[in-house]
């Protein structure tokens, strides 16, 4: 056999399979050049790349900095991945098979600990998986975990990340849910954290797991931005007192889909808080307590509003808010918003009164009904957006006849 | 029937229907290309790469496939994952012979380029591959393991990985 040409060894190896073809790498080494040099024989038993000529033109001079895999085949070949250089910054990994080794998962990040942006998705391991091991990344910036297990945070427990995006499934394992917290507790670098999808736990155990009173409250956080999406149980693992040490350096927070809880005592505590960004889903019942939060400069609302919450930010500058009132709604009190200069309406019945005295922007979205008297109070608009919305005749020889100060009309 | 006259490398002459012969690519070309006249009956085809056992083997495989549809255009099966067990018992009958047969087969094949011929003898040695240590493969085809014991130990550590569960 060794006789025989390349070409032909090629059409013979061509109908080999992974376990096969790794044998062979093994029999000698003119076998093993052959069948890790050529694409087609190797990507039977390496990981799929998404981008994999990039990965394999790369990979040749090892200075690379993106690895996407995108889905890992069931039998691999570390390699592959024996080439990958400690320049990676960037790692996207998409769908892990879960019945592969713990320790092939920490070999890709133990190959690359410059890595500065990570994202997962959809990675599941095995019900009795333990990592034991972690990777310290010292340049960590960029951590996003989506629809992954939690399991995944132990190999990030002694390394630092400013922005993380974790969404969570609930899934095998005793107790999933402590190398998160460890994670989350030690994390005094983090400006931006958005958490999502803690819909239910797994396990009913979970009650015992919780953020807990340490010498934490003496660390100077620096967390900017909360997004909460999806996730009314985070309330039971006590994440208030994750949030209450984060509370004071807090800029922007996000609430949506956190159904059994109170919002309001936050916001009442957030000294800094200068954008708020509430979901429909949070709208009802997450504010009832709300008092003036006089640093609030910038609003995004889905949901009803009336001028008793609208009086609760009284420097309000920019406010987008959508489903305001619908035309069953009755009430035709106006809204009034002294400060507000840019207001963007999404889906809303146009038939009542805004009274924004300083407003220049304007922009409507998925309007359908609108009343022209809009215009008569806030007749200081210079710039009028009209977006997405159809059977809605404004005529512009009307616009202008009522915004003498209108610069730009823009209809997209 | 028209019939063409085949001559192996040991000059040894096989008439064989024109039909069979055209089974290999290679003839198809030399025919169209170099002018040689079919209608004529002593005009004699140099196969000097193929001896004259195996030109029998090849023109029996022939004559028994000459029938068989032409394979679909071959760009199709790049992407389908190729299959090594569904060799015909013909084939594998036909196909019992020593490796230095075996391997003169898919030479002759590859050289009068009859893809079907060409892919069943593959996929035989593929076969015997199959289900073998590195090291019974090596003594299957004499293979010379040419690696010190320290890059033997590398590839063999890197292969681990696809053993484990």
């Amino acid at each position: 056999m060794e006789n025989l040409p390349l070409e032909i060894l090629l059409q013979i190896f061509s109908h080999c399979q992974a376990t096969e073809l790794l044998h062979l790498t093994e029999t000698c080494s003119y076998y093993n050049k052959i069948i890790s040099t050529r694409k087609e024989l190797s990507e039977k038993f390496t990981i799929y790349f998404r981008h994999r000529e990039d990965f394999f033109k790369s990979s040749q001079n090892r200075k690379y900095q993106r690895l996407t895999v995108d889905n890992f085949v069931e039998r691999i070949h570390i390699g592959a991945l024996s080439s990958i250089g400690t320049d990676i910054e960037h790692l996207e990994i998409r769908r892990w098979n879960w019945n592969l080794p713990a320790k092939l998962f920490l070999y890709i990040f133990k190959k690359c600990p410059n890595l500065k942006f990570i994202r997962f998705k959809g990675i599941l391991f095995h019900y009795h998986l333990e990592f034991h091991e972690s990777v310290q990344f010292r340049s960590l910036l960029d951590l996003q975990i989506m629809e992954s297990d939690s399991r995944i945070f132990k190999i990030f427990q002694h390394s630092k990340c400013h922005r993380l995006v974790y969404d969570y499934v609930p899934t095998g394992g005793n107790l999933p849910i402590p190398d998160m917290i460890n994670f989350l507790q030690a994390q005094d670098q983090l400006e931006d954290l958005t958490l999502s999808g803690f819909l239910a736990f797994f396990n009913a155990g979970i009650g015992r797991i919780i953020f807990h009173d340490s010498s934490l409250s003496e660390v100077q956080f620096r967390l900017k931005k909360l997004s909460i999406k999806n996730s009314p149980i985070l309330e039971t693992i006590h994440f208030r007192r994750f949030i209450d040490l984060h509370i004071k350096s807090l800029k922007y927070l996000e609430i949506d889909g956190t159904e059994f809880w109170d919002f309001s005592d936050y916001i009442n505590r957030c000294t800094n808080l200068q954008e708020l960004k509430i979901g429909k889903k949070s709208r009802q019942v997450t504010l009832s307590c709300l008092q003036p939060v006089p640093t609030v400069k910038i609003l995004k609302i889905e949901g009803p509003v009336d001028k008793n919450f609208l009086a609760n930010f009284p420097n309000l500058k920019t406010l987008e808010a959508s489903n305001l009132r619908t035309e069953k709604d009755k009430f035709d009190e106006e809204l009034v918003c002294n400060k507000v200069e840019d207001l963007t309406i999404v889906k809303t019945w146009l038939g009542g009164f805004f009274k924004f005295s300083k407003l220049k922007k304007l922009k409507l979205k998925n309007i359908r009904v609108m009343d022209y008297r809009i215009f008569d109070e806030n007749s200081g608009i210079e710039e009028l957006i009209i977006e997405s919305c159809e059977n809605l005749e404004i005529l512009d020889a009307e616009v202008h006849k009522k915004l003498p100060k209108l610069r730009i009309l823009k209809r997209i | 029937m028209q019939t063409i006259k085949l001559q192996s490398s040991d000059n040894e002459i096989f008439e064989c229907d024109l039909a069979v012969a055209k089974c290999s690519a290679t003839i198809r070309t030399m025919l169209e290309d170099l002018g040689i006249d079919e209608n004529s009956e002593d005009e004699v085809v140099p196969l000097p790469n193929v001896n004259s056992a195996i030109l029998r083997k090849v023109i029996q495989f022939c004559t028994y496939h000459k029938d068989d549809p032409v394979p679909s255009s071959t760009d199709d099966d790049e992407n389908k994952e190729k299959r090594t067990d569904d060799i015909t018992s013909w084939d594998a009958d036909f196909l019992k012979v020593d490796q230095g047969t075996l391997f003169e087969l898919i030479l002759a094949a590859n050289y009068l380029d009859i893809r079907s011929l060409l892919d069943v003898t593959c996929k035989t040695v593929a076969n015997m591959i199959k289900g073998k240590t590195p090291d019974e493969i090596r003594k299957t085809f004499n293979i010379k393991n040419d690696f010190t014991p320290a890059e033997e130990e590398q590839v063999r550590k890197e292969n681990t990985w696809c053993e484990e569960k």
